[in-house]
């Protein structure tokens, strides 16, 4: 078996392009949730989002290209990676969406579609993956992982296996998403699961706080150059962190709640510790899903407090969705690159708009300002509509 | 990795019923989903997947215990399901003079929008469905849309089996053939839409079996310089294809499938009928 290790990741996020951005915002308690600006959003219940607004336009229509072309771009070259065509990439991402203008003229005149360029909806999954491997120049296996919110991570998870089993000696995963168009957040909005706080928006994801009404929708990429430990050491890289462990499982209880016990997200953690051969006190940090809706917090931290017992009071709770909001299915992406900030400043970002802890949702939370506090072992929990349960163990990198 | 049975919804064959194997028409697919309550939350590839994945239990039935913690899942799906009548409804609601007008969207589109519809489009939705109607919890993997995401989650599978405490491992894949999204994919690889063919297939796998009805061997993957369809287009569900009529025609053989993102991957199969 190998040792497996991240030497290179890039990050858009709201905040912007790049993974320094990135830690400016989250790490200096800075909410980027503001009023849609892309399309109108006049009349629906949710006004809100963590839009990118400036991002590296790298010929691509659909934003979620664009977003993962810089992102992979900073990660090849954090990473020291001169020659990479033969890796293969690993991309949680989500559905394509039809642009409301293009619907209304291809149903009008279903033979305006140009189908020859690819640009012609909010691309389907094997063009996108192809267009993106003719961009960054990869000429190596790819798959696109599906699993909503949970995908990055597994797609993450995804390399992480079949690096430590030999299968391949070096991969690039991550996600991108975004639902930010008319007809995403349209859809969203009927569903009624995101905030609606449209008046004050930085204070509107509110993570395990009383009077939480809902997720805030986000975009943006996260994607890690992962690596053996032999591969890393032979281009002469320092690994940022190792990966330790990975679990999932599946709830197999309701298309949109998570498990009211949360069995799902206990089986999970565990399975990610078991793979790890870590204890549960072991763990320094764990960054949550917490999204902010009444129904996912607390059932999160119950399975939290059952997995780790006493040893949930003592250990942090990182929620970046508290400022960034929910990047859907490059949310968990998007937040290990937070965990691998987080153990590289020995620090846990406060999170934000928490003031008020929900009963059931009582943690070791890091209210107010963040916290400096010693790092070793970090969980992330990444947990996903139709209850899919993703959870990855980083260990810190400083004395690989 | 053995394949101990074998079912799905066949895009153009006869049924087939025979021991460990079992192969129904399209048209059977709604009457297999076990729990009706959900049948508001499907896609018609979710029925698809719903469809196989009953049909495998009834192949080789496993105990509750199997399947909640002894039992993986893999899906790959299709494109997403969007609806035709639910986006000719949209169109027709949000325009003036020809064109989008969001004033047209947000006074008629919005209030009579479907919140079901998100489900329907949620290329995840199969796996959940699967696991919810048979009881499956432990680990999984979900991807879309080409033959090769097939290939993959198939070699993983035979990971899964040798690392994780897995006995069996429920692989499958759903097509829907007929939608406007996967028409607009077809036009643009030149496939004419009465080639593609809705269809789901699903395999029960186990790395050791007492009377499988074949064996996976190696995987090989690599790129191609250009993608050309098969005859009969079956998307996700290509490789699956073959490799039942490989299994049906008792054949020993080593089966390709190219996707269009330019990806390839050979599989080798011994057939023990």
């Amino acid at each position: 078996m190998n040792r497996v290790v991240i030497t290179g990741y890039g990050v858009v996020s709201p905040y912007g392009e790049g993974a320094s951005i990135f830690e400016e915002g989250l790490f200096g308690g800075k909410s980027c949730i503001r009023k849609v600006q892309r399309f109108s959003t006049e009349g629906m219940p949710t006004q809100i989002a963590a839009e990118v607004l400036d991002v590296s336009n790298h010929g691509f229509k659909d934003i979620k290209l664009n977003m993962a072309v810089s992102s992979v771009k900073e990660a090849l070259k954090n990473a020291k990676m001169k020659e990479y065509s033969s890796l293969p990439i690993y991309i949680g991402m989500g559905l394509e969406i039809f642009d409301a203008k293009e619907l209304v003229e291809f149903s009008n005149n279903p033979a305006s579609a140009n189908v020859e360029d690819p640009f012609f909806l909010h691309t389907p999954g094997d063009i996108a993956i192809r267009e993106l491997k003719n961009k960054l120049g990869l000429k190596s296996n790819s798959l696109i992982l599906t699993s909503a919110c949970a995908a990055s991570t597994d797609a993450i998870g995804y390399a992480y296996r079949r690096i430590k089993y030999g299968q391949i000696p070096a991969a690039i995963a991550g996600g991108t998403d975004s639902m930010l168009n008319l007809i995403g957040f349209a859809g969203f909005n009927k569903l009624s699961a995101m905030s609606k706080k449209n008046e004050t928006p930085t204070q509107a994801s509110t993570p395990f706080n009383k009077g939480r009404d809902g997720f805030v929708m986000g975009e943006g990429a996260a994607f890690f150059v992962i690596e053996s430990l032999e591969s890393a050491q032979s281009h002469g890289v320092t690994p940022l962190a190792e990966i330790v462990g990975f679990g999932n499982s599946l709830d197999a209880y309701s298309p949109s709640d998570p498990h009211p016990d949360g069995s799902g997200a206990v089986a999970a953690m565990q399975e990610a510790l078991a793979d790890a051969e870590l204890s549960p006190n072991k763990i320094s940090a764990l960054s949550a899903h917490a999204t902010g809706t009444p129904k996912n917090d607390p059932t999160e931290s119950n399975a939290i407090r059952t997995v780790f017992g006493d040893h949930a009071r003592e250990m942090p709770i990182m929620a970046s969705k508290s400022m960034i909001g929910h990047l859907i299915s490059a949310s968990g992406a998007v937040e290990i690159a937070a965990c691998l900030l987080a153990m590289a400043r020995q620090e846990i970002h406060q999170t934000l708009n928490l003031k008020d802890v929900e009963t059931g949702c009582e943690l070791r939370h890091v209210m107010g300002q963040n916290l400096k506090h010693p790092i070793k072992y970090m969980l992330k929990n990444s947990f996903a509509f139709g209850g899919q349960n993703s959870c990855l163990v980083l260990r810190n990198g400083s004395d690989l | 990795m053995k394949i101990l049975a074998i079912a799905g919804v066949a895009p153009f064959h006869e049924e087939l019923t025979q021991d460990k194997i079992k192969l129904v028409k399209k048209d059977q697919a709604q009457q297999l989903v076990a729990e009706k309550k959900l049948l508001k939350f499907m896609s018609k590839q979710d029925r698809l997947a719903v469809t196989a994945a009953h049909l495998l239990m009834s192949c080789h039935p496993l105990s509750k215990e199997e399947l909640e913690s002894q039992t993986g899942l893999y899906v790959a799906t299709g494109y997403s399901g969007f609806e035709a009548p639910a986006l000719q409804v949209f169109s027709s609601k949000s325009q003036s003079d020809g064109s989008f007008n969001y004033q047209s969207f947000i006074s008629h589109t919005y209030p009579s929008f479907n919140p079901l519809l998100t489900f329907h489009c949620l290329p995840s939705m199969a796996l959940f469905h699967c696991s919810h109607q048979l009881g499956i919890r432990k680990n999984y993997l979900s991807t879309y849309p080409s033959a090769t995401s097939f290939a993959s989650i198939l070699e993983y599978a035979d990971l899964e089996l040798k690392t994780r405490k897995l006995k069996y491992a429920i692989v499958g894949s759903a097509f829907d053939a007929n939608n406007p999204l996967t028409h607009l994919v077809l036009k643009k690889w030149q496939i004419a839409p009465e080639k593609a063919h809705d269809t789901s297939l699903f395999f029960l796998l186990s790395l050791d079996a007492s009377e499988p009805l074949a064996e996976i061997g190696s995987f090989k993957h690599q790129e191609v310089s250009s993608y050309t369809h098969t005859e009969k287009y079956l998307g996700v569900c290509e490789l699956p294809w073959l490799m039942a009529e490989s299994v049906l025609m008792k054949k020993s053989s080593t089966l390709e499938c190219i996707s269009p993102d330019l990806s390839s991957c050979e599989i080798q199969m011994r057939s023990f009928l």
